[in-house]
């Protein structure tokens, strides 16, 4: 055991450790989530770490991801993050991609991962994302924020998942939906522009914004699954949503059943 | 009939967190979100009594439903 592992014992064991140090963990989106999730799990003594993000940072990044300083703007998140974590623990093997995920490259970009982390910033990647996970056989660990809000779900292959997470409108001749729903529902539109809860495929963090907590809270919470899934430790939330509100002091787990 | 209705998130602001509400037999999720002044498809998750539900579930007495915006930052 490694001096740098010692404060992990007794919580974890060292064949858990061990465990970890075999695992590979792929992390999609290194904006808020991403950014604190390569952390924990760079700390933590995950063996191996893939950091997917096409974005560079901007100005607005600074209140809430912690991969962005002012010296980083402009500068690719995947790349900052591949940086980084080789400071933070050299022996990660680490690899970035500034990439956009898309189901044509996902499968690609994440293979040999263990185990997903979703850490994207819109509803239609999350559904890319789901349906590569499956084709890969990999858990994916779902983690969101918004303002006050967040909320952290396990999907496993062939799980409902967002489908009941993101419900999109009912396609019925008794609804009153518009036309563009409809003919989402109907295989019609190209998805994430019409048919997706909230607007254009985001939630209301595009009203809300997103604090510096939310990210930092929800990220500790999927790393906390995916030890747990590796693990065998404790609980996961597989098939059950954990929704979390800053303001009202909530956590509250519900199942996520088809009706 | 009674029934209760569980918000979270932004659906609090000027509703509070839950709502008993009184319905006509026959009355639908659909007509729950019409009183509340939610529209369908700013529903990420609703739930009836702890299960995946629809839009037009006819609701019965003692029912609850748990309806949840998308929440989608990362």
């Amino acid at each position: 055991m490694l001096p740098r592992y010692a404060r992990n014992l007794e919580a974890l064991s060292v064949s858990d450790q061990a465990i970890l140090a075999g695992r590979t963990v792929a992390v999609v989106g290194c904006g808020g989530l991403g950014g604190y999730l390569l952390e924990y799990l760079g700390r933590l003594g995950i063996g191996g770490l893939i950091a997917i993000d096409g974005d560079c940072f901007d100005e607005t990044n600074l209140n809430r991801q912690l991969l962005c300083t002012e010296a980083d703007i402009g500068k690719a998140k995947a790349l900052v993050a591949a940086e980084r974590l080789g400071r933070v623990n050299g022996s990660v093997r680490m690899t970035g991609h500034a990439l956009r995920l898309t189901e044509l490259n996902g499968p690609s970009l994440l293979a040999g991962a263990d185990l997903v982390m979703d850490a994207c910033d819109n509803i239609p990647t999350r559904r890319s994302l789901q349906l590569i996970a499956a084709r890969l056989n990999v858990p994916l660990v779902h983690g969101a924020i918004a303002g006050w809000y967040g909320q952290v779900a396990t999907i496993l292959p062939g799980d409902p998942g967002f489908d009941l997470i993101y419900r999109q409108p009912e396609a019925s001749s008794k609804s009153n939906f518009s036309d563009a729903s409809a003919a989402f529902a109907a295989g019609l539109a190209e998805p994430g522009k019409q048919g997706e809860p909230g607007e254009r495929g985001r939630g209301i963090e595009n009203r809300l914004g997103n604090l510096s907590f939310g990210p930092a809270a929800v990220a500790a919470w999927q790393t906390a699954e995916a030890v747990k899934l590796f693990s065998g430790r404790g609980q996961t939330l597989h098939g059950r949503i954990m929704v979390m509100d800053f303001l009202e002091n909530e956590t509250e787990v519900f199942s996520l059943a088809s009706g | 009939m009674t029934v209760t209705a569980r918000l979270f998130a932004t659906f609090r602001d000027g509703r509070g967190k839950e709502l008993v509400m009184d319905l006509a037999e026959g009355s639908t999720v659909c007509d729950v979100l019409k009183l509340l002044q939610i529209k369908p498809q700013d529903v990420a998750i609703l739930l009836c009594n702890g299960r995946d539900g629809g839009l037009q579930n006819a609701l019965k007495e003692g029912d609850r439903i748990s309806l949840f915006p998308p929440v989608g930052g990362g």
